[in-house]
């Protein structure tokens, strides 16, 4: 399982470079997981990201593993409803 | 205080408060800023917000105010101020500048209050700011929605841009979410793109929001006005939902169309049967169009301005005129100080000689504590020229760095006024045609981007101010080819370069395809040389072909009184300005042998030697014992032969009546202490002078010259 750490702010600005980073690690691993716990700032070109790395890896028969999400990301995701869609499959840690 | 002076009294600040804005901004540009700076900029906006508050200035309020906000969240850290950001507020300061010029036509700086480039600050914010909210009295922000809230079907279809355009769909629905409550929100994936198509930076996102609101529809329209451009908003009340539903599918395709219908589904307000329905009888929903100006009054701004007051304030603004009295007056006074220590002199009684010293020191103190209070730093010029650059560069399509150094070099405040406008043409004229297109330099083999220097510095008793470029330099047989077509020398004239290069300040040198003009505007350098000579300064040009061009500028460090150094030649004194005299001494019977050749030896270097007593055709007897002052203006030097040195001498300038105006060598007057007149020497023209007949000398046939070494 190749683990992708995403930085404390993810917006527009970063938004480009982590679409990259996702492509690349999705074209050499079969299970990608994505560790949001550092995540404090994210606007909805993330989300776009996340949920364009979920339908492509579903297409590709590739596992994506959403994990550890920080509160900021959580609220976030309430407030947009994307809530459902972007469902965290390992518990957000205490305190990270 | 009236309220007219008052009024100019915030003018005068909020100037000051802009300049010191820009200033920042342009340095940031460059640069990282400190936390300092940020709170500078905020400062500077919240203080003239609150100013303009008290003098209802509502215009500038409700702008300010906007451009606050977007401060107030930089100084917190929330959002970065990157360059866009910079540029934007750089915009904004222009704006309020603008504005601060229409204070008298209140209806016209309303008019102002929302400008294009207010609803760009506007993207920096979370939409709790948002005017609709400021503007509107009726909503305050923070209270819940009541229970009867009515509720309203929103489809936001953000456009493919928004994102690029700095705006987040998720800080509308988060502003939404405090205006009143998000029941349900759906987004809507359909337009999704897979593989390769997926642009990170578009935007594919769109929402469909119950919600509960108790407001207007025409606030909840505004909330979207910013993105109204490229997306399509669709708010109408919930009770007309199925009335109205089939708008929701106007335009979109079947895949959205599907989404759109399963999101209402899941929301609870379409029921399958529904949907189908045609759309005919339907009122229009609101389909958000154009954006309403609303300027309205920022109430809250006016216990903030006192606060602003409050605000101790380091400097005191004085009327020029008093100041200028106060001068005059000292001036008065230090010449009856000299009268009356001549008199102590004179009665041999030692008490009274100690007191009239005692009283020419504080005198001297009290001259240099107000002289001080005219002198303000270049600075204040040199400030603008970051912005000058920038624009110019850009205009021109050039990249161009300015240095600037010696910003803390003191002028008098009369000159730094009107020196503005020639060093803004130098400087013009250095980017427009010193600096060569991107293209010439790599060739060249300089960097891509060009540099303009500005530089300060005192320099024995002037002020000197350098304008240089790394440019292609001046084109000294164009400008000769010219100045010989103009008819300003002849073709036979042999002329050095620094000659040559000064035929560009001559009147004629005018206009179409000059070398150094600024095109399209049929301004001539003339207009510099002018403005120089009307300060009693010069201006030089040193350039290196390919390498860059120099101007450099001496004035004069103030206009009014100087420290003077006195000598005598037979019965006359003269002064000269004490910064300009560098060593005296005594001209010995060997020194004055060498002296037939008019020519110094001081420690190795050869100075040319200016005898007063002829040259000024006193016609005195020469005197028993005679001295040499040697002189220093800008990099040249001469010797001054005279009979008698008298000493330091504080001078107040008197100026020349009109008739001696055209006098070279005479550049003022001054009373002496004895009330007798004593005329003040211009060091540059005697230098000038001594270095021209040196010269001169040296350009006889080469026999006689031959001689001379």
């Amino acid at each position: 399982m190749y683990h992708v750490v995403l930085e404390e702010e993810l917006t527009i600005y970063q938004a480009a470079q982590l679409h990259a980073r996702c492509r690349d690690a999705l074209k050499e691993h079969n299970e990608l997981l994505l560790d949001f716990s550092r995540v404090q700032e994210v606007d909805c070109s993330i989300v776009q990201v996340v949920l364009w790395l979920q339908a492509e890896a579903r297409l590709q028969h590739k596992h994506l593993l959403l994990s550890h999400y920080s509160a900021a990301l959580i609220e976030f995701l309430q407030l947009t409803g994307f809530v459902d869609l972007l469902k965290a499959e390992v518990a957000p840690q205490e305190g990270s | 205080m009236n309220l007219e002076v008052a009024l100019q009294t915030f003018l005068e600040e909020a100037r000051e408060l802009l300049a010191e804005m820009e200033r920042i901004l342009l340095d940031v540009e460059s640069s990282e800023m400190s936390h300092e700076q940020i709170n500078a900029l905020f400062r500077a906006m919240h203080t003239i917000k609150g100013s303009a508050g008290l003098f209802g200035l509502d215009g500038i309020v409700s702008f300010s105010h906007e451009a606050e906000n977007v401060l107030d969240r930089v100084r917190d850290g929330e959002i970065r101020l990157d360059a866009q950001l910079c540029a934007l507020l750089l915009r904004c300061h222009d704006h309020v500048k603008d504005m601060l010029g229409h204070v008298d036509d209140p209806p016209h700086l309303l008019a102002m209050a929302n400008p294009p480039i207010a609803a760009e600050l506007r993207n920096y914010l979370p939409l709790a700011d948002s005017p609709a909210l400021l503007l509107t009295d009726s909503e305050p922000a923070d209270i819940e929605p009541p229970p009867s809230s009515r509720k309203w079907v929103l489809s936001l279809r953000f456009g493919e841009d928004v994102l690029r355009n700095g705006m987040d769909p998720s800080s509308f629905i988060r502003y939404l979410a405090m205006q009143g409550e998000i029941m349900q929100i759906v987004p809507v994936l359909s337009r999704l793109p897979l593989g390769t198509q997926f642009d990170p930076e578009s935007n594919y996102l769109r929402f469909e929001i119950l919600f509960a609101y108790d407001g207007s529809e025409q606030n909840l329209k505004e909330v979207f006005e910013f993105v109204l451009d490229d997306s399509r908003i669709h708010i109408f009340a919930a009770e007309d939902f199925s009335e109205c539903f089939s708008q929701l599918l106007a335009d979109i395709d079947e895949a959205e169309q599907l989404a759109v219908r399963q999101a209402w589904l899941q929301i609870g307000l379409l029921h399958e049967t529904v949907g189908a329905l045609d759309s005919d009888s339907c009122p229009p929903a609101i389909l958000a169009t154009e954006p309403t100006v609303t300027s309205a009054v920022v109430a809250e701004a006016l216990p903030e301005g006192k606060a602003a007051k409050a605000v101790e304030s380091r400097f005191i603004k004085v009327e020029a005129g008093k100041l200028d009295n106060l001068i005059n007056l000292i001036g008065e006074l230090v010449i009856a100080g000299a009268a009356a220590n001549l008199m102590a002199k004179k009665s041999g009684q030692a008490s009274l000689v100690e007191s009239t010293v005692a009283i020419a020191s504080l005198i001297e103190q009290i001259r240099a504590g107000t002289l001080s209070m005219r002198m303000v730093q270049i600075g204040e010029i040199f400030g603008r020229f970051p912005r000058v650059v920038r624009d110019v560069s850009k205009e021109l399509g050039k990249a161009v760095t300015l240095s600037v150094s010696g910003s803390d070099t003191e002028l008098d405040k009369s000159m730094v006024d009107k020196l503005a406008d020639p060093l803004m043409h130098i400087v013009r004229n250095a980017i427009d045609h010193g600096i060569e297109a991107e293209a010439q330099r790599l060739a060249a083999g300089k960097t891509a981007g060009g540099h303009v220097w500005l530089n300060a510095f005192h320099e024995s008793g002037s002020v000197v101010i350098e304008v240089a470029d790394d440019g292609r330099g001046l084109d000294r047989e164009r400008i000769l080819a010219k100045a010989i077509d103009k008819g300003l020398v002849s073709a036979e004239q042999t002329l050095s370069d620094s000659e040559i290069y000064q035929l560009i300040f001559a009147p004629g040198f005018s206009t179409a395809e000059q070398v150094t003009n600024l095109s399209g505007r049929g301004v001539g350098m003339d207009v510099v040389q002018k403005a120089i000579d009307q300060l009693r300064g010069t201006i030089h040009i040193d350039s290196m072909a390919g390498e860059g061009t120099t101007f450099r500028i001496h004035l004069p460090l103030t206009l009014a009184i100087i420290d003077g150094f006195q000598v005598g030649i037979g019965q006359a004194t003269f002064v000269l300005p004490l910064e300009a005299v560098i060593e005296c001494m005594e001209l010995t019977q060997a020194l004055h042998h060498e002296g037939v050749h008019h020519c110094l030896n001081l420690r190795g270097e050869v100075l040319p030697m200016l005898d007063l007593n002829a040259f000024l055709e006193l016609g005195y007897p020469k005197g028993k014992r005679q001295n040499v002052v040697v002189v220093r203006y800008g990099d040249s030097k001469a010797g001054l032969i005279v009979d008698e040195l008298l000493g330091e001498f504080q001078t107040v300038i008197k100026p020349m009546g009109a008739l001696f105006r055209n006098l070279r060598a005479i550049s003022g007057s001054t009373i002496l202490g004895s009330g007798e007149v004593a005329l003040i020497l211009d060091v540059a023209a005697l230098i000038r002078y001594a270095m021209a007949s040196e010269a001169r000398r040296h350009q006889l046939p080469l026999g006689v010259s031959g001689n001379v070494s």
